[in-house]
């Protein structure tokens, strides 16, 4: 009967809760990896039930610690008499169990219970392994603490959930990708495959293999991937899809995933099933494989590259090309252009103006040395680029308030705006001076040509008695400047 | 007389209370004028420029040295090499326009196209208000009745055009005299007609020489001269060399100075120099010169919504 309590569940605690900690690991694109899943299954720490469902039906046991969780899927699984639920610690799990495939994709630190001293993260991937039977495999999510989403991230809050916190600090925890690999190694597990999971750990929507990221001429698609799976990302420090894109750039994109997810084989086994090469989800629906993908970069990597160049006539038509296609209103960091200069859209897309919009605020936010001479704002901005495309756009146009307006909720990002701002005002009261001093120019010159006009439009003797009389007050001013450089030379 | 008399106006000189503002050089050569008509707008009224055009080709950050900047206004040049220099030089907010010749010459395909090219248009480097030329101009007719093939134009800046004795000087050699008209000062005087002037001219003879690399060369290029610089490149008064002086333009254009130059080598400096081979769209251009649209734009779009 479900749940069986095996010892250290807590009673008042939940992991699928997500107000007390990070919330199950979720996303619908690890849900093929779970349907690869053969034999006896154990799927240890909170998942989703979504991916619970996924994984094939016959053999199937689900280990959380919190009562509350236990309950919940004993009751959602109430007519699956294949599914066992266990409440309780990692350390309690019956050892001689034999799993034929272990899935651990929250990853090991939420396996075990505030009731039993906290393994170290070498000593619960020891406990784990223990369950599986040679030949069998592990499905592991590891997060990654240097990872693009820890790299723009202020220190995490503390919750509930960090009675012992899962940190670096620990010796045993292998860091970075190439130590955990090494790691399973000498725990006898073979890793067949590995993901970079982006854009977070417990919420992964884009897995590829290293390979693919290694792959140059996909720069352009694995960019767009990952700053599209950034888009609803929280960025603190900075724009986290502008990391991740570079880090494609760098060559990095693996080493500073948010998390790793291995699938390896517990010495003497096979290789396992094949996994597709990369796994991503986007709101159109979900991608296996890159077969489809285009080859070339991002039109904004081209835009961003030119302006920066200053090769104002490639700009020109690089936005006119764009404009010009039936991908004018995808954003620019969302349409690839291949080799021969076609343009494919990776999203789907808005109106023009609302791209071009997007590309003027990225331009700006990112705080790029660009070409503009003293854009006001992003609106601004917006109608040169529109102007470089070949289209007359007035100021009414550009829409307010849209998606990639400038929202400065990262610190670099406002301090760009911040220096921005700066420097705009600065300039407006260096202006204003100026003006100021035309203006009074101006007044002198004004005054002087309406004293003319008064003497001219005057009848002939009036004029003669104000030309007289004009004399006879600049014969006196003189006189008296005279009279006081005698009295008082200095002056 | 006349305001729109080009020559005959003494220099004004009321506003010494101050450094001189900054915009008034936009107006020069009619330049604001040619730019206007490119954006459509009245080319008799061009509104303010919201920024420092560049008024003549040179070597250093594009405007004359003694412009006085105001933080935050675009520098407006002519070409991405004086940009970059500019730019090296602590100018921001930089920003290629080409030069308003070019445009001249893209909206005037036909102005003053004649079917036989005839002689030379010869500039001999010129003063402006501030600083006289200093040089020996009898060695100069001399050298050019030499070299010049046929009949030959002397084109004078306006002030030494007024100096009777040195016009004579050059009429005695048997030139032409001509003066493409006065580039305007401070809002007066301006002269919208003067590069249409000088582009007629231009057109009519085979070369254009100078005895010093010079927008006019430059120009002339572009309008399908050949061209020629030679000659005693004469003294300015208290010239400036900061930025290297004629050694440095002979050593960095050494293919643009002589009797005979390959015509195409001078059209690609040209093209280059007056950045004609990207000047901006219309639109593109009222943006950065912070122009409105053009009255009947204005009631489209406003149609529109």
């Amino acid at each position: 009967v479900n749940p069986q309590l095996i010892g250290g569940e807590m009673t008042a605690w939940s992991d699928l809760d997500a107000t007390l900690g990070p919330g199950p690991v979720r996303g619908a694109v690890l849900e093929p990896l779970l349907a690869t899943a053969s034999g006896r299954i154990l799927i240890a720490g909170p998942h989703d039930p979504a991916l619970i469902d996924a994984a094939p039906a016959g053999d199937l046991t689900l280990l959380v610690r919190g009562i509350a969780d236990a309950d919940a899927l004993a009751a959602r699984y109430a007519d699956r008499p294949d599914i066992t639920v266990y409440c309780g610690g990692l350390d309690k799990l019956d050892a001689t169990s034999a799993y034929d495939t272990i899935i651990a994709l929250a990853g090991l630190a939420r396996l075990s219970s505030a009731e039993s001293a906290q393994p170290t993260w070498g000593e619960a991937l020891q406990l784990l392994t223990a369950a599986l039977r040679p030949g069998g495999r592990l499905l592991l999510s590891v997060e990654n603490f240097f990872g693009v989403h820890r790299l723009v991230a202020l220190p995490a809050e503390t919750t509930d959930a960090d009675w012992v916190v899962d940190s670096e600090y620990d010796p045993s925890r292998p860091a970075g990708l190439a130590r955990v690999r090494a790691h399973l190694t000498g725990a006898g597990l073979d890793t067949s495959t590995t993901y970079a999971a982006y854009p977070q750990a417990c919420t992964p929507t884009v897995l590829l293999r290293e390979d693919v990221l290694a792959d140059g001429e996909l720069t352009g698609f694995l960019q767009a991937t990952l700053a599209g799976a950034a888009a609803d990302a929280p960025s603190t420090l900075t724009d986290p899809g502008r990391l991740a894109a570079d880090a494609v750039r760098h060559g990095l994109a693996a080493d500073l995933a948010p998390a790793w997810i291995l699938l390896a084989c517990l010495a003497p086994g096979t290789s396992g099933p094949a996994l597709p090469e990369a796994l991503i989800c986007t709101d159109s629906g979900r991608i296996t494989g890159i077969d489809g993908a285009p080859r070339g970069r991002t039109l904004e990597d081209l835009l961003i590259a030119a302006a920066l160049r200053r090769d104002l006539p490639s700009l020109r038509d690089l936005l006119a090309a764009w404009q010009n296609d039936a991908a004018a209103g995808v954003a620019a960091d969302q349409v690839i252009v291949t080799p021969d200069g076609g343009l494919i859209p990776l999203a789907m897309g808005g109106r023009p103006v609302e791209a071009l919009h997007r590309f003027a605020t990225a331009v700006l936010r990112r705080g790029l040395p660009h070409p503009w001479p003293a854009p006001t704002g992003s609106a601004d901005l917006t109608l040169a680029v529109a102007a470089m495309a070949g289209l007359d756009l007035a100021a009414a146009d550009i829409p307010a308030g849209q998606p990639g307006d400038f929202d400065a909720t990262s610190v670099r990002e406002l301090v760009v705006e911040r220096d921005r701002l700066a420097a705009q005002v600065a300039a407006a009261a260096e202006k204003a001076a100026w003006y100021e001093r035309m203006l009074t120019d101006r007044d002198t010159k004004l005054q002087h040509a309406l004293g003319i006009i008064d003497l001219l439009s005057a009848s002939g003797p009036a004029r003669a008695g104000k030309a007289l009389i004009g004399g006879v007050r600049a014969a006196r001013r003189s006189a008296r400047s005279a009279v006081r450089g005698l009295v008082n030379p200095r002056a | 007389m006349s305001r729109s008399s080009n020559l005959a106006y003494p220099r004004r000189s009321t506003h010494q209370d101050y450094p001189p503002p900054v915009h008034h050089a936009n107006h020069y050569y009619g330049h604001s004028h040619v730019l206007a008509r490119y954006c459509g707008l009245d080319e008799q009224r061009p509104p303010r420029i919201h920024g420092y055009l560049q008024h003549g080709w040179n070597i250093g950050d594009g405007l004359a040295a003694d412009h006085e900047f105001v933080t935050g206004t675009p520098v407006l040049l002519w070409s991405e090499r004086t940009r970059r220099r500019a730019w090296s030089l602590g100018r921001r907010e930089t920003y290629v326009v080409g030069a308003p010749w070019a445009y001249l010459l893209r909206m005037e395909p036909d102005l003053g196209v004649v079917e036989q090219r005839e002689g030379t248009i010869w500039y001999p480097f010129h003063g402006w208000e501030g600083q006289q030329v200093v040089g020996d101009h009898d060695r100069l007719i001399a050298q050019i009745q030499l070299t010049e093939p046929g009949p030959v134009t002397i084109c004078l800046y306006w002030q030494e055009y007024q100096s009777r004795r040195l016009r004579l000087r050059y009429e005695r050699a048997g030139f032409r005299i001509v003066c493409h008209g006065y580039r305007g000062d401070w809002w007066e005087n301006l002269d919208p007609r003067f590069l249409h002037r000088q582009l007629v001219e231009q057109r009519r003879h085979r070369r254009v020489a100078s005895n010093r690399l010079s927008s006019a060369i430059f120009y002339g290029a572009l309008a399908g001269c050949e061209t020629a610089v030679y000659g005693d490149p004469m003294l300015l008064e208290r010239e400036n060399m900061a930025f290297g002086g004629q050694a440095r333009i002979r050593r960095d254009w050494p293919e643009l100075h002589g009797e005979q130059v390959d015509p195409a080598i001078a059209r690609e400096a040209a093209v280059a120099e007056l950045g004609a081979d990207r000047l901006l769209p219309p639109a593109e251009l009222r943006w950065v010169l912070r122009w409105p649209a053009p009255a009947s734009d204005r009631l489209l779009a406003g149609a529109a919504r």
